[in-house]
């Protein structure tokens, strides 16, 4: 065989090689969109490998990111600590009260004899990983399946709702925040227990949507979880309501988003849920 | 040592270190200001310095690695990955690229179209909704860290292509 038709074969190889992987990509990429579900299943199992192994390159790069983010805010250190002070002093007047409140609540409740309700637990596990791309607002946690973790759970830090776990596998579970697009959750502004939806629109402030009455809702206005569907427990705080310069209703979130480290996944074992599209609907139907 | 020879395992380990550098878990800031795509600055790179040698299995190899790590749609980007290089291949034959400025212009081309089939998919609802700032804001950082990439690449790495 002549040296030019052996280069013509290779050349002819070489496109079928290169077809081949753009067709077997593009059915990735539309078995991706159709079976959604399994995919993403994919993906975190192969995630649950390799997360843990690369730990420790991520973690020191938090390490050295961190040290930058606090020199940065060296600059400023002397007005953090003018504010801190005034907020400290507020804090010991709120103090006194939540102590003297949580005599009271306790004397009502052994008044009333009300047991409280034990089937909520919570597990606590370390953020290891963030989403690279601008897909998804989501985290990576270092406690799975075999830590009880529940698709579906609620996740809060010590201040409040951050999202919920969409994602198990063995040793790690996805959360996607509620900045997140696809997050949607529905709520209670108090205190005119007006119902509503907290919508994620990846901005670091989620919009409050379907209403009813906005033009009651106030700047300052809390709002919790409403527990309308089953899959968040209710009353867990999510933030405030604040105006955005666009003019729209948001939530200024109470969990710190922007440095998440510890994580409290709360496990309900009652918590049935929803594996089919429509599901809570036709429960509630029937 | 020459490092021509291992000029691919390099390659591979740079790009596998510009994948998980992003998902390390320093801040949710980004939200306003997004990351810029170092991995996409380092195959055009590549491409443009030396497109004759490059390793195509490579650059789909880490963008479907960027892809189960970072919770892109899966395969849509080595798909436009996969068309880019070839592009770029043809066209360097024919075109030469002896300019920087050119080169940049080449680049932002490229890497405008891609994003724009990104977000006409994302629109039309084959992918997630992307948010048209942030999509703007990571097509301008990408296209302001080319520069400094591509620099690197061919002072440190390159050097007996640019001679």
């Amino acid at each position: 065989m002549s040296l030019k038709s052996q280069r013509d074969y290779w050349l002819i190889f070489r496109y079928v090689i290169v077809v081949s992987a753009f067709f077997l990509f593009l059915f990735l990429f539309f078995l991706w969109r159709i079976d959604n579900y399994r995919v993403e299943r994919f993906r975190l199992a192969i995630l649950n490998y390799t997360i843990p192994n690369i730990e420790f390159f991520t973690s020191s790069v938090k390490v050295v990111g961190r040290i930058f983010l606090d020199i940065s805010s060296f600059t400023n250190v002397y007005e953090q600590n003018k504010t801190l002070k005034k907020e400290l002093q507020d804090m010991r007047k709120w103090r006194e009260a939540a102590i003297q409140l949580e005599q009271k609540n306790a004397k009502l409740r052994a008044l009333n004899n009300l047991k409280v309700n034990s089937i909520l637990n919570w597990v606590s596990g370390e953020v290891i990983a963030d989403s690279g791309s601008p897909y998804s607002s989501s985290i990576l946690i270092n406690i799975g399946k075999e830590d009880g973790i529940i698709d579906g759970s609620a996740v809060v830090d010590g201040l409040g709702l951050v999202g919920r776990i969409s994602g198990v596998e063995d040793r790690i579970s996805r959360i996607i925040l509620l900045s997140d697009v696809k997050s949607y959750v529905p709520a209670i502004i108090e205190p005119n227990n007006q119902e509503a939806i907290v919508r994620g629109d990846n901005s670091s402030a989620p919009l409050i949507d379907f209403v009813r009455g906005i033009e009651k809702v106030q700047p300052g206005f809390r709002i919790y979880t409403s527990g309308t569907g089953g899959v968040f427990p209710p009353g867990i705080l999510i933030g405030k309501v604040v105006l955005s310069a666009d003019k729209k209703t948001r939530v200024k979130l109470s969990a710190n988003i922007n440095k998440l480290d510890y994580l409290r996944v709360l496990i309900n074992k009652k918590q049935k849920i929803p594996s089919q599209v429509g599901e809570i609907i036709l429960n509630k139907v029937n | 040592m020459e490092i021509k020879k291992y000029k691919k395992s390099i390659f591979l380990v740079l790009g596998i270190f510009i994948v998980i550098l992003p998902i390390a878990p320093i801040s949710r800031q980004p939200l306003i200001v997004e990351k810029p795509d170092l991995l996409v600055c380092l195959i055009f790179s590549w491409l443009i310095l030396d497109h004759k040698n490059v390793s195509i299995t490579i650059l789909i190899s880490l963008s479907l690695f960027a892809d189960i790590l970072w919770f892109r749609p899966l395969g849509l980007w080595p798909i436009f990955i996969l068309i880019s290089s070839y592009l770029i291949k043809s066209m360097s034959s024919k075109i030469s690229l002896d300019n920087f400025y050119l080169k940049i212009i080449y680049f932002i081309a490229f890497l405008f179209c891609i994003d724009a089939c990104i977000f006409i998919t994302s629109l039309m609802g084959l992918t997630e909704q992307l948010d048209f700032n942030i999509w703007l804001n990571r097509f301008i950082l990408t296209g302001l860290f080319f520069p400094i990439i591509f620099f690197l690449l061919e002072n440190l790495l390159f050097k007996d292509i640019k001679k």
